[in-house]
């Protein structure tokens, strides 16, 4: 698949602030290093948005998939998406197994990975009108892309993407602003 | 009430309009020298006029030359960015369709060279499928069930023959029998002599003879 | 078929003469050359039909699926970027469209296309419905042809809804690998980006790597 980027012409205006940055934080750290070291504390890129992904596996069975790692997420926030849910998909439990919390950046691709198997990458458009942020969302699965869309995400309102099927129910990717 | 929009053709009204529209676009006035002109000056507004104009020819020959619907629709994006940024270099001495084709040309051959596309190279599964669900072809028409089911089996087997050539005789082929462009503007399109343009026409010519040699003699 | 061309008649001279751009000499020379080898005019024959095969089967022409979001994906890219750098000595053509000259502009088809669809949108909503922004803006593309994708914006549950059907449902065998991650600054293109654990800040938990247009490639850390 092969999709074009014009941000590398974007990035020339960053060069010169990439560079103070750099001299800053000395050179950049191989991967292995990189892996070691803490998050940066403050965002030094401009956030357009901070979006929150939510896997969830859709199904009629009320026992969860066994997950290795445990998802935790604020209770309200969950029954509220678990009643949007179920207007929309015909299922009576949707069980929540992946989470990513992610600043969405300004003249970066940015990714929303709450599972290895389902990833959004998101590149923000700015501000829209009325609230919100204007996005450009590539749904990926493995090496494929599932589907491209031009969206807003206003508060409040978030985008359900259904998925695949999966052991009898599917996976539904879901992205909003984080409150 | 929840509305609904459906992919590929999203907007329901849409789905007669590529078709209508193409042929709208025929009756513009806008010269295409205008349309560069006033790209060349800034108005972003008289690209989307090239974009809507061309990008059914564009999509067509990326189709034709790659048989990839998915890859073709990206790489036509890539085509007409690349014309945006080249546009202030564009002195209008070749017609813009040449030049774009030109562009489509480049940014189709990169591709295929690096899949490795081509004459004896490995080969993409996904050549010779059926265009893309919501892709409409211009002229648009519908014929009798048997007979579609029959051309869809000559159009498969040219998809496959046409991946038997190599990327270089492929295009000049499709530039020539499909996109009726002269010896010229293919020697301008693919950036070669027009010497090499009839030779590979000869030999491109020859080998699809020789692959497609049942199906046209049953239609002589 | 495949006929021997005459030894004279060079690979010019032959693509020229099945294409009629021989000069009348050329013709002259060309016919005395062939006189007498009727399979050469069948080899001719076969090369028009090869043509005509090619255009009947091969669109010259061909809208690609969505077509009205292949164009704004361009130009919102276009606008994006807002430095075109501006030939110089340009004469840019004067005059205002009158009216009429904008019902033949080739947007106007899909522009009013896009109206009809408000319209219709707002007569089934009924006067008081609030319709919402998203609902004008989710433009999706389904790269994959059996793949069927569609957009609405669900009032009810205040969400916009991109559904996706016919995708190869994922193999029952196979485990669904998901993690709690936290926010991440952005990498450098081409550089590898590294999430770490909502639970342990500290613990760098996802590596993922991804070119232009690449598809991403993730790897779990231990």
């Amino acid at each position: 698949m092969c999709v074009f980027d014009v941000r590398i012409f974007k990035m020339k205006s960053l060069l010169l602030p990439l560079l103070v940055l750099t001299a800053l934080h000395a050179r950049p750290l191989p991967v292995s290093a990189q892996e070691k070291r803490p998050p940066e504390p403050s965002a030094n890129a401009p956030a357009d948005a901070q979006v929150q992904g939510l896997l969830f596996f859709a199904a009629n069975d009320a026992t969860a998939p066994a997950q290795e790692e445990k998802v935790t997420v604020d209770a309200a926030l969950l029954k509220s998406m678990d009643g949007k849910l179920k207007k929309v998909f015909p299922f009576s439990n949707f069980h929540l197994i992946g989470k990513h919390t992610q600043k969405v950046f300004k003249e970066y691709e940015s990714w929303v990975v709450p599972s290895k198997d389902l990833c959004l990458k998101i590149d923000s458009r700015g501000p829209a009108e009325g609230g919100g942020v204007n996005v450009h969302l590539q749904l990926w699965q493995d090496t494929k892309v599932l589907v491209k869309s031009d969206s807003v995400i206003r508060p409040g309102q978030p985008i359900f993407l259904g998925g695949p099927n999966w052991r009898g129910g599917r996976l539904i990717f879901v992205v909003m602003l984080k409150p | 009430m929840d509305a609904v929009l459906t992919s590929p053709m999203f907007l329901p009204a849409a789905a007669e309009s590529p078709v209508a529209a193409a042929e709208s676009y025929e009756t513009d006035s806008t010269g295409d020298a205008d349309l560069v002109a006033r790209c060349q000056a800034g108005q972003s507004q008289a690209f989307e006029t090239l974009v809507v104009r061309y990008r059914g020819r564009v999509y067509a020959m990326i189709v034709n030359m790659t048989g990839n619907d998915a890859d073709a629709w990206d790489l036509s994006q890539e085509v007409f960015l690349k014309a945006w940024r080249a546009l202030p270099k564009f002195e209008a001495r070749s017609q813009f369709f040449t030049w774009l084709y030109r562009i489509t040309h480049n940014v189709t051959y990169d591709w295929l060279r690096k899949r490795k596309i081509g004459n004896g190279m490995e080969f993409d599964d996904a050549m010779g499928q059926t265009p893309a669900a919501g892709a409409v072809t211009v002229p648009h028409h519908e014929p009798e069930p048997d007979t579609r089911l029959r051309n869809k089996e000559i159009g498969g087997r040219i998809a496959e023959a046409l991946k038997e050539l190599s990327p270089e005789h492929r295009s000049v082929m499709l530039l020539k029998e499909v996109e009726g462009l002269s010896y010229q503007e293919i020697a301008e399109t693919v950036g070669c002599t027009l010497g090499t343009v009839m030779s590979r026409l000869f030999y491109a010519r020859k080998r699809l003879q020789t692959l497609l040699r049942d199906v046209y003699e049953s239609q002589i | 078929m495949n006929a021997n061309f005459p030894h004279d008649m060079n690979e010019e001279l032959m693509t020229r003469w099945i294409d009629g751009q021989l000069s009348p000499e050329e013709q002259v020379s060309v016919n005395r050359l062939l006189a007498g080898q009727p399979l050469l005019g069948r080899e001719k024959q076969a090369a028009l039909h090869l043509g005509g095969l090619l255009r009947t089967h091969l669109p010259s022409t061909l809208e690609p699926p969505s077509p009205d979001f292949f164009t704004s994906r361009i130009m919102d890219e276009i606008r994006a970027s807002s430095s075109m750098p501006v030939a110089k000595n340009v004469k840019v053509p004067a005059g205002t469209p009158s009216f009429w000259s904008w019902l033949k502009k080739p947007w106007f088809a899909p522009l009013a296309s896009a109206a009809a669809v408000a319209v219709v949108f707002a007569a089934l909503n009924g006067p008081h419905s609030n319709p919402s922004p998203s609902m004008e803006t989710a433009r999706i593309y389904a790269p994959d042809p059996n793949v069927v994708a569609k957009a609405f914006y669900s009032d009810s549950a205040e969400a916009t809804v991109i559904d996706l059907q016919g995708l190869q449902p994922v193999p029952n065998d196979r485990e669904i690998r998901a993690f709690d991650l936290a926010s991440s600054e952005p990498a450098e293109p081409g550089q590898p980006q590294v999430f770490y654990a909502a639970s342990a800040p500290d613990r760098a938990a996802v590596v993922l790597t991804s070119g232009t247009g690449q598809a991403p490639r993730l790897r779990e850390l231990p």
